[in-house]
Order: C-alpha cells, then structure tokens, then sequence
C-alpha cells in the first residue's frame, strides 16, 4: 500500500494542489509558512474549506440516504451532549493554558475558548483519551487559525496526528521513545550511551512527542514555525526533530556527566536549545533563560543536525509498539526520509522570534532538506545524522 | 551551589493532578510562586540542597504529571526515590481520598523501606477547605506516614514540609550506620533500573 502511494499520489482534488516537496523546503526556511499557514495547514490535513470530515461525507451522499443520515446527525448530537469523562481535566488544564503568549488580558476568554473547542471534539470523537499536552497543541490551532477552522483542523490534527497519544494508554509514546533511542544510537552511539545510562529511555523528550513541542516553545511564531515543518511531513517527524535536537545538546551533556548530575541531565534536556529564526540575529540583548547552560556557540552550530534519514530498526519498532502509525492520510505518510531542522541552535540569547514576518531569503538554503519524494523505499534507511563541524 | 554534600536524597512528588505538586517545588526549590503555572507533561526536575543537623543535604527531586494515564511513566522513577511526597488538594475532597490510590501506586513501583510525607497543599484556601485536617492526620497516622499542611502560595510549612522528608530519611539512614557500621550508601535513582552499586559520589560522605 505505502508503495504505491508513494509512487501515485491521489487524485483528492485538495491534494493535487499541493506540492509537499516544496512545502517541505519551505517549512524549513525562515519562518516557514508565514501567515500563509493559515490556508497551508488545513490542506496538509486536507480539509476542505470549512467543512469538517463528517460534513464531507454527508454531502458527498445520495438522496435515499438522507434519512438514515437525519438519524445519524441526531445520534450524533445526542452524543455531544454526553460530557466526556476526561472533561475535567481538560478544564484543570485549560485553566492552566496560554500562560506563555498571548500577552493579553483576555486570557480568561480565550481559556474559556479553547475549553469549548477540546470539550467539542471530545464530544464529537468519544472515545479519544485526552492527555496533558493535548490543551498545548490546540492552543496553537487556535491561535493561528480563524475560528470556522478551530473544529476540523483539531478533529484531524488528533485523528490524523496525535491519535496514538490518545488512546487508553500512554504505551504507543513509550514506542515513540524507544525509536528515539535507537535514532540517537545510530547518529552517535558513545552519547547515546551515556544518556543512556542516566536514564533507560529519553523521557525528557516526552513532551516534545506527546505535545509536538508546544508545551516547551516558547512563542507563537517559533512553534507555528515548528508545525510549518511538522504538519508538512509524516508524523514520525517529531522523533527525528527530537533526536536532532538532543543531538546539539551533546557538549553541555557531556559536562553534566562528568560531574555526576544525572538530574541536572534530564533537566538541561527537557528544556529546548535557543530558538530563534535563521534570519534574526539571535543575541539581541536578551538574556538568556538558562546563562550557564550557555554552550559553545560556534560548535553546537556547527553540529546543528541537518538531515537525517531513518533506520529500519525505527520502521521495525514502529510496528512492534503500535507507535506511530496513526497517520491514515495518504500523502502524509509517503516518503519520510528527511527531516532537517532548522533554527534549532543552542545560543546565549533568549529565544528570539519576531511575530513581522520576512520574506525567506534565498541565502540561507543551507538548511539541507532533502526532499526525494520519488524513492518509495518503506524502509527509509541509513541514519545520516549529521555532524557538519 | 556547593560542591560537596554529605547526603544526597532522591525525592519524588506525586498526587492527582491540579493538587499544586510543581508550585510546592517552585516554592521549595526557587522560592517563588505564580498563579499560572504550566501542567506538567511527564516528569520534572529540580535540585536544592539545605542545612539538616549541621550536615549538608542535596535533594533531588523529581516532579511527576498528576494525570492517570502517566502514572506508567512516572512508575519509571519511583525505584530508587529515597522519599516520596503524596500531595493532595485541601479544597478537593476526591484528591484526598486519591492518596489511597497512590499509597498503592508506592507499594507496587517503589523500593521497600521508601519514605513517605503526606501533604495537604492550598491550605490559604480556608474558606474553600474541605478536608479537615483531623481527618487527614488521623488517616496519616494509622498507616504511620507523616502529614503536614502546605501552603505554596503563602509559603506556609513549605520549608518544613521537605525538611521533614529529608529528616525521616536521614534518620533511618543514620539509625542503619549504625546497625551495621555504616555500610548503607545513598543510592544513586535512575528510572527504571536498580540503584546503581558504583554511585559512591552519591553516598553519605563518611
């Protein structure tokens, strides 16, 4: 199935406009989609226009239908009237969300907002499991996108993209973990090893996977960016942006260990490098977060991770731990066999994004992406983590 | 931060989620506090170290997410814990009777012998109160855990609260020296694998 997928895109109208190999180079450029993202996202879910996937179905229907789908529609509404057991911790979340951005003293009102939409794909989709975290994607939803899209665009994104965080258990992310474990072990064993052995698995990254990174970015434009690139590829994607990112930690890990602060491992990892825009200049006079943390510069830019492919053993274990299958969208799940990362660099500054979007500048191509939609090869072999310096 | 330390204990916080966990480390660990504080997503770190009968005491303590379906998770780091803080809401009564939950949680994932502190937070809330604290003490004091009531926001017994945890451990450690001349080390806690035998640094530095 993947095979020909691969090679024959479908003909879904929505999908024959996009073009995902230059999506995908774009995603990785300075700023990323821009504000175009608000139409590009809901056609990388392919949705259309204003309908949810429900609506889709319904209009596509005939005459002699139009009854059982009256009854359908009313089953459908007595179920959103059912409250979702996981409800109330969606509300001890919600209450708890937009402490980062927006500055705004609407906070409570878009709280209350954002409350609304969760518990109405809840509602809708009853037997998803909310999780903490779930609240933090959809704040991005909600932020970026005008509010006719807030429903479809989260009823995919959890459908489509976070499905497996949503089940009765965590266990499918612990698989997301142990693939990540095996990515750092072939892009650099000895390091591995080392986090290894402060830990058996990389669960300071599980916010990263469980929240697409946006529990720990920490500004709208930076993690709009970061979706730019994800939505723009399979789901598996986030582990290999977690793997690159872990990877740019190496020199700063390797003090830790030698001073014996296993803890202080786990913590310097949880938390992100400095983030800015390839284009902005990172140290604007902020200071950062986390000074004495402050790596080499120079080197952990130069060892920023470029691209990388994926190993069998990752496609092995995605099977064995029901981990990241969830992406039943044909094109989304073609070739992922690139995931460059782009402006995730440890820096002495704060993490800098300027919400006034430039237009990308061809001069920082570097920023390899190699996109090769053409070779369908399910096994996405050969880690090449790479190390530039 | 000093270099050395004659103890170093691994602490864990645990309990429903909401019941104010991070803000009691925020409090503890940097002595601040803020209304809005972000959920915890997996488990979360921090490090201080405090005076304990004249000696030098690092506490690591490990934060975890209150939300069940993390609860495997957080099992990872429960092994090795030297102390584990059950925390619940005095304004929720279901949070406290959730301790009983997680008392189970400690028997299964936890070494034998681990420390437990019961902490009833928010306890600035009075009009909102609704567990007595004689009712938590007394259901404290049946299974021998100590019980203290906390307030993050005001600061009220946030101090105490961690220096009785360390205390208790302390005290057992020094009691065991002195059973069997002082051959029990503080181990390191590393999630999810047995206290490892060559973690001398982490040991009482005597």
């Amino acid at each position: 199935m993947a095979t020909e997928v691969a090679t024959k895109p479908p003909s879904n109208a929505a999908d024959s406009e996009l073009d995902w190999e230059a999506l995908r180079a774009r995603s990785a450029l300075p700023h990323g989609f821009g504000e175009e993202r608000v139409r590009i996202w809901p056609k990388l879910l392919h949705i259309d226009g204003e309908s949810s996937s429900d609506d889709i179905v319904a209009t596509g229907s005939t005459a002699p239908h139009a009854a059982r789908e009256e009854h359908e529609r009313a089953d459908q509404r007595t179920r959103e009237e059912q409250p979702h057991e996981d409800e109330r911790q969606i509300g001890l979340d919600t209450d708890r969300s937009f402490v980062l951005y927006p500055d705004t003293a609407r906070r409570e009102t878009l709280q209350a907002g954002l409350n609304r939409l969760i518990v109405s794909v809840f509602r809708r989709r009853p037997r998803l499991h909310y999780f903490q975290g779930y609240h933090d994607i959809v704040s991005v939803l909600f932020l970026t996108l005008p509010e006719e899209l807030h429903f479809p665009v989260t009823e995919k994104v959890s459908l489509h993209r976070v499905r497996d965080s949503m089940g009765t258990t965590l266990e499918p992310v612990v698989g997301l973990l142990r693939i990540l474990k095996r990515i750092l072990h072939l892009a650099d064993e000895e390091f591995a090893a080392i986090l290894e052995q402060a830990a058996p698995l990389p669960y300071y990254a599980l916010s990263n996977l469980l929240t697409l990174f946006s529990h720990d970015v920490p500004t709208l434009p930076l993690i709009q960016h970061i979706f730019d690139y994800l939505l723009s590829r399979p789901p598996i994607a986030v582990v290999y942006l977690a793997a690159a990112l872990t990877l740019t930690r190496r020199e700063e890990v390797l003090v830790l260990e030698e001073e014996g602060e296993e803890g202080m491992m786990h913590s310097l990892l949880t938390g992100l490098p400095e983030l800015y825009e390839e284009e902005d200049p990172a140290s604007s006079g902020e200071h950062s977060v986390k000074t004495e943390d402050a790596p080499n510069e120079d080197s952990a830019a130069e060892s920023e991770c470029r691209q990388q492919d994926t190993a069998q053993e990752a496609e092995t274990d995605t099977k064995i731990d029901g981990g990241p299958g969830s992406d039943s969208d044909s094109n989304a799940a073609k070739t992922p066999d690139e995931a460059a990362v782009a402006d995730a660099r440890p820096t002495p500054a704060k993490t800098r994004a300027d919400s006034s979007e430039r237009p990308p500048s061809s001069g920082t191509q570097d920023d390899g992406v190699q996109l090769n939609e053409s070779h369908p090869r399910p096994e996405w072999l050969g880690t090449r983590l790479c190390e530039e310096g | 931060m000093p270099e050395g330390y004659d103890y170093l204990f691994k602490l864990l916080l645990i309990g429903d989620s909401g019941v104010g966990k991070s803000c009691l480390l925020l409090r503890f660990a940097e002595d601040a506090f803020t209304d809005s504080y972000l959920s915890t997503i997996g488990v979360d770190f921090k490090i201080r170290t405090i005076q304990l009968d004249g000696k030098t005491v690092k506490l690591q303590i490990w934060d975890t997410a209150g939300q069940e379906r993390f609860r495997t998770i957080a099992a990872a780091y429960y092994r090795g814990a030297h102390g584990i803080i059950m925390v619940y809401d005095v304004t929720e009564m279901e949070t406290f009777s959730n301790v009983k939950v997680w008392l189970q949680e400690i028997d299964k994932h936890a070494s034998e012998g681990v420390k437990k502190l019961m902490i009833g937070n928010k306890s600035d809330l009075v009009e909102r109160k609704v567990v007595e604290y004689s009712v938590a003490k007394e259901f404290a004091g049946s299974l021998s855990i100590p019980f203290i009531e906390t307030s993050a926001k005001n600061s009220t017994n946030v101090e105490e609260a961690f220096t009785l945890m360390a205390k208790t451990i302390k005290d057992d450690i020094d009691t065991q020296r002195q059973d069997s001349s002082g051959n029990s080390k503080s181990n390191s806690v590393t999630p999810g694998r047995s206290l490892s035998p060559d973690d001398e640094s982490g040991g009482c530095g005597c």
